[in-house]
């Protein structure tokens, strides 16, 4: 149906408001009710000349539809009928956003959403459409999960619109460009925009979208910006010609698949048709590059040098380790930020550990990582189940870390990432190891690089690492790394490889590092796996960028060189005390470090620390201070424990645990600054917090009540809806008969409000909470 | 933005500020003010029986929500969301400077506030007929229920907002209220949390004095 141009139907909603449907109606049940009405619309489209007639089941879905008054199978069959029975050229499956937010932003979990929309497909397909639109999506990771809910289930043809508005994106971040990489990896026969702007305003996205997507591109626009009449009603201004001067632009652009959305109707298809039905199809050339993207994001590897960045693997760091084995997200997702803050492009992320459930542990970990940055991710793991989950929910295009020349390895790696639309990095090894010669290395590159091309990989997305050893163990092999870069590089492949190994067992590391990495950048690597923290290796590579003529005119060099002033850190005449009274957060780190010199780390906590924070905790209950100023202290305190955390033992710090508390946001609500300011108070005085979240059900509290034998459960809410959820969780807990303490809290809250909902303790503020717990444990 | 408001949410009762707290709100506010944000605002009838009707579609049950629109023959549906770029702010600052995620909430909710007023003032001289204060779900015995319905009759997803399945409204920083239009002066003056307000959280930390 893609050799010609392909002409869609205009707007169903507009059609049906002009026909006197109110809003707030459901309009999928006029399909059952008023199908004459339906057909007539669809008929005049057909009339106009449109190809495809576009199902009346934009908001058909399994939320909306649940039997009452009518099932989502009714809705969709006869909604299906009243299209093929106009006898179109072809009818296509409507798939709507389902109105609900995906997970970590929203409630609805990736899994749930994927059965929504496979209930739809399953649907067209049985009662026989010829494709599926899915469209005015907003959301990329719920636009996978609708793509990969059709492909997997059904032989359809997909077309997917995605609506962007003045800000040049969707609601939820994405960019033309990166949405656009994303669906060219999942394989849709159609791609474009439709909706939210005019067509003048949708020209510069459209424009990205011909230059990156490889499948048709379709464009719906609305009849212009929306605007509003006095009576606060939604119209549409653009008129019927210069709606066709726009679209006649953007077929020239390349567009090859024309209708329209709001406010267009049967005059403005008539039209377009009659202005472009005999038109040929316009040729046009897709810009290839390896590409790597987060839902937000587009990194291109092999124009610039991109920085990996390798600390979210666990081999090695005993931080790390613990922080997995003890599901502290936290610390996991600080080493992310400093990553990128550090200049970090694309970040490596390794979860495994024998003692964890990785699959579950990566999902986490991506989840994490994707709720608050937008730097794409290399997903690491030999862990065939793992890289399937992550690549399954990961919000982008990732890049798997990696695939080798072994047999089982390319069978198993290769279709997940041909099914998700992944870029993948093949390790030169086989079944006989790592090949001491560069030739033999290009040899498994070119093996693993032709079987991944006869799963239909593209050529740009398979990138080869060719191993780094040890400069210790086997110093005749390490220019064999370089020359294999040059080889891959003659290939047309891009190069990534993990650094840090070169330096393994000998001293000064950084100097070795730094001389490798410069070394293997001159021989063209595209992109270092390396410890963005190490500053001598930054530099160089910063001084290499003026070298190799990336960094114009010395641009970013002299910015960052020029007005160098040695920092010292200043400790001035400031306490410890007295940097954490003032909330001094910087300070108190500094402050830290020279202390430990003087006394041990235990007597800094009873000293200065635990003093400091009973005259803010005073201080805060005399009304002295208010709130920020209370966590500026508690902040303070924290990155100072952090400094001590590294020179304290385990048995130290054990010593130091005053008990266990269990802190959640409940089911239902989402807001959790309130439970992460008494987190971080509690964890000052001492107390070990198993920190669970937010939208937290009992079951996974009392998972957490039992496996780590904790009585004390703090529980917050902020609104009066989720209170209810509050006292479900407490009434669960009370069932188990496990020994509990609970403390509740959250803006709506009040005594009596606790007591009735039967918690034992109703802390009002942080600070009470503390009091609380020394009196439970006293 | 009014700084006096963001005080009140970060619960201040004219403590001594320093210079350095002071820098981080004047940089939380100038950041959360280039966050985009989303308005809807449509205009309906209502329909009085045993309980206000709007559009044939949402009902809003409860004595409260009565006496707001006693006077009125048409309502304003008001749906105002910050874009979710602000989530994401929030939340990384969460992980690594919590003192800045609160003071960056507080502002945002003084800042989607104060658009709310400003659209209110608008509607309120666009039109020759009286209007009244704007009135949210949650508020006294108006149920949060409503929102699902409320966001369906504006077709909130045009400017992407959804409502979680307990009520919640995404992104976090938007909200939804009722205005009524009427023939009638509305002399009720709402600001909202100071003595005139029936709420019977007393110790309440926001509470005007």
């Amino acid at each position: 149906m893609l050799d010609k141009l392909l002409f869609f139907d205009g707007a169903m909603g507009t059609m049906l408001q002009n026909k006197g449907l109110k809003l707030g109606q459901l309009p999928e049940v006029l399909n059952i009710e008023q199908k004459a009405l339906i057909k007539s619309i669809h008929q005049s489209y057909v009339d106009a000349g449109a190809d495809v007639i576009t199902t009346n089941t934009f908001g058909a879905n399994g939320l909306k539809f649940t039997g009452e008054p009518y099932s989502l199978e009714e809705i969709v069959k006869a909604a299906i009928s009243a299209a093929k029975e106009v006898k179109p050229n072809y009818v296509a499956l409507d798939i709507g956003p389902l109105g609900k937010l995906l997970e970590p932003a929203g409630d609805l979990s990736f899994d749930d959403a994927y059965q929504l929309f496979k209930e739809i497909a399953v649907l067209g397909e049985k009662y026989q459409v010829d494709c599926v639109l899915i469209e005015t999506m907003s959301d990329l990771l719920e636009t996978k999960a609708a793509v990969l809910a059709v492909k997997e289930n059904t032989k359809l043809p997909v077309f997917v619109t995605m609506t962007f508005d003045e800000t040049g994106r969707t609601f939820t971040g994405t960019d033309p460009k990166t949405a656009t990489i994303v669906l060219n990896g999942l394989a849709v026969d159609g791609f474009g925009v439709n909706c939210s702007l005019g067509p003048k305003e949708l020209m510069p996205i459209i424009k990205e979208i011909v230059k990156y997507s490889e499948a048709a591109v379709i464009v719906q626009p609305n009849a212009g910006l929306p605007k509003t009449d006095q009576n606060g009603n939604t119209y549409y201004d653009l008129t019927v010609e210069e709606y066709v001067e726009y679209m006649e632009i953007f077929y020239q652009a390349g567009v090859s698949v024309l209708g329209g959305c709001c406010g267009t109707t049967d005059k403005y298809i008539k039209a377009l048709t009659e202005k472009l039905k005999k038109a040929e199809k316009i040729k046009r050339t897709v810009e290839k590059g390896t590409y790597v993207t987060s839902y937000a994001k587009t990194v291109e590897i092999g124009k610039k040098i991109q920085l990996i960045g390798e600390r979210l693997n666990p081999a090695g760091k005993k931080r790390l380790k613990k922080a997995l084995k003890e599901n502290d997200l936290d610390y996991i997702l600080k080493e992310a930020i400093d990553q990128r803050d550090e200049g970090a492009t694309i970040l490596d992320v390794c979860v495994t550990l024998p003692e964890i459930d990785e699959v579950t542990m990566m999902e986490q970990v991506i989840k994490g990582i994707q709720s608050i940055l937008d730097i794409p991710l290399q997903i690491d793991s030999i862990d065939y189940q793992t890289l399937e989950r992550a690549c399954r929910i990961y919000n982008g295009k990732p890049l798997i870390n990696s695939v080798n020349g072994k047999k089982e390895s390319m069978e198993q790696i290769f279709p997940i990432a041909k099914k998700y639309g992944c870029a993948v990095l093949g390790l030169t090894l086989d079944q006989k190891g790592i090949p001491k010669k560069a030739e033999e290395r290009l040899a498994v590159a070119k093996k693993i690089i032709e079987t991944g091309l006869s799963y239909g990989l593209k050529r740009e997305d398979i990138l080869i690492d060719c191993l780094t050893l040890t400069a210790s163990a086997q110093q005749e092999e390490v220019f064999e790394t370089i020359k294999s870069l040059k080889l891959i590089k003659e290939l047309g492949h891009h190069t990534i490889l993990g650094v840090s190994n070169i330096s393994f067992g000998l001293p000064n590391r950084v100097l070795l590092n730094t001389t490798f990495i410069s070394a293997c950048l001159a021989a063209g690597l595209d992109a270092p796996i390396l410890n963005t923290k190490e500053k001598n290796i930054m530099d160089m590579i910063q001084a290499f960028k003026v070298l190799s003529n990336e960094d114009l005119g010395s641009k970013e060099y002299i910015e960052k060189f020029s007005n160098i002033v040695k920092e010292e850190i200043k400790v001035a005449d400031l306490d410890l005390k007295m940097a954490v009274i003032k909330g001094l957060k910087e300070e108190a780190k500094n402050i830290t470090v020279t202390l430990l010199k003087e006394k041990p780390g235990l007597k800094i906590v009873d000293e200065d620390l635990i003093p400091a924070l009973k005259i803010v905790g005073e201080r805060f209950e005399k009304k002295q201070i208010f709130l920020p100023q209370l966590i500026q202290s508690a902040e303070a305190v924290s990155n100072s424990f952090n400094i001590l955390k590294e020179k304290l033992t385990d048995a130290e710090l054990n010593f130091k645990e005053k008990g266990k508390i269990i802190l959640a946001t409940v089911k239902g609500d989402i807001h959790d600054i309130g439970k992460n300011i008494v987190k971080v108070l509690l964890e000052n005085f001492g107390y070990k917090v198993y920190d669970l979240g937010r939208d937290v059900s009992s079951e996974k509290i009392i998972e957490v009540m039992e496996k780590e034998k904790v009585s004390i459960v703090g529980l917050s809410a902020l609104m009066t809806t989720t209170v209810r959820s509050m006292e479900k969780i407490i009434k669960d807990i009370r069932k188990k008969n496990l020994e509990n303490t609970i403390i509740v809290g959250g803006a709506v809250l009040t005594q009596e409000y606790a007591d009735m909902i039967g918690a034992d303790y109703y802390a009002k503020d942080a600070q009470i909470s503390i009091k609380i717990l020394e009196e439970i444990l006293s | 933005m009014n700084k006096k408001e963001i005080l009140r949410y970060l619960g201040y009762k004219n403590q001594e500020i320093d210079e350095n707290l002071n820098s981080l709100i004047e940089q939380c506010i100038a950041e959360v003010e280039k966050i985009p944000y989303r308005v809807i605002n449509k205009k309906f009838k209502l329909i009085k029986g045993e309980n206000v009707v709007v559009n044939d579609y949402l009902v809003l049950k409860g004595n409260d929500i009565k006496k707001h629109l006693k006077y009125a023959d048409q309502c304003i549906i008001l749906l105002i969301a910050l874009d979710y770029q602000l989530e994401k702010l929030i939340n990384l600052n969460q992980k690594i400077n919590l003192t800045k995620a609160l003071i960056l909430d507080a502002c945002a909710s003084t800042y989607i506030e104060e658009i709310a007023d400003e659209i209110t003032n608008k509607i309120k001289n666009e039109t020759d007929r009286y209007i009244t204060y704007r009135y949210s779900p949650g508020y006294g015995d108006l149920a949060l229920d409503v929102q699902k319905k409320l966001v369906d009759l504006v077709q909130g997803h045009k400017i992407g907002v959804t409502v979680s399945d307990s009520f919640l409204l995404s992104p976090r920083k938007a909200i939804s209220a009722i205005i009524g239009i009427q023939d009638v002066e509305d002399s009720r003056l709402f600001v909202g949390c100071d003595k005139s307000c029936d709420c019977k959280k007393i110790d309440c930390l926001y509470r005007r004095s």
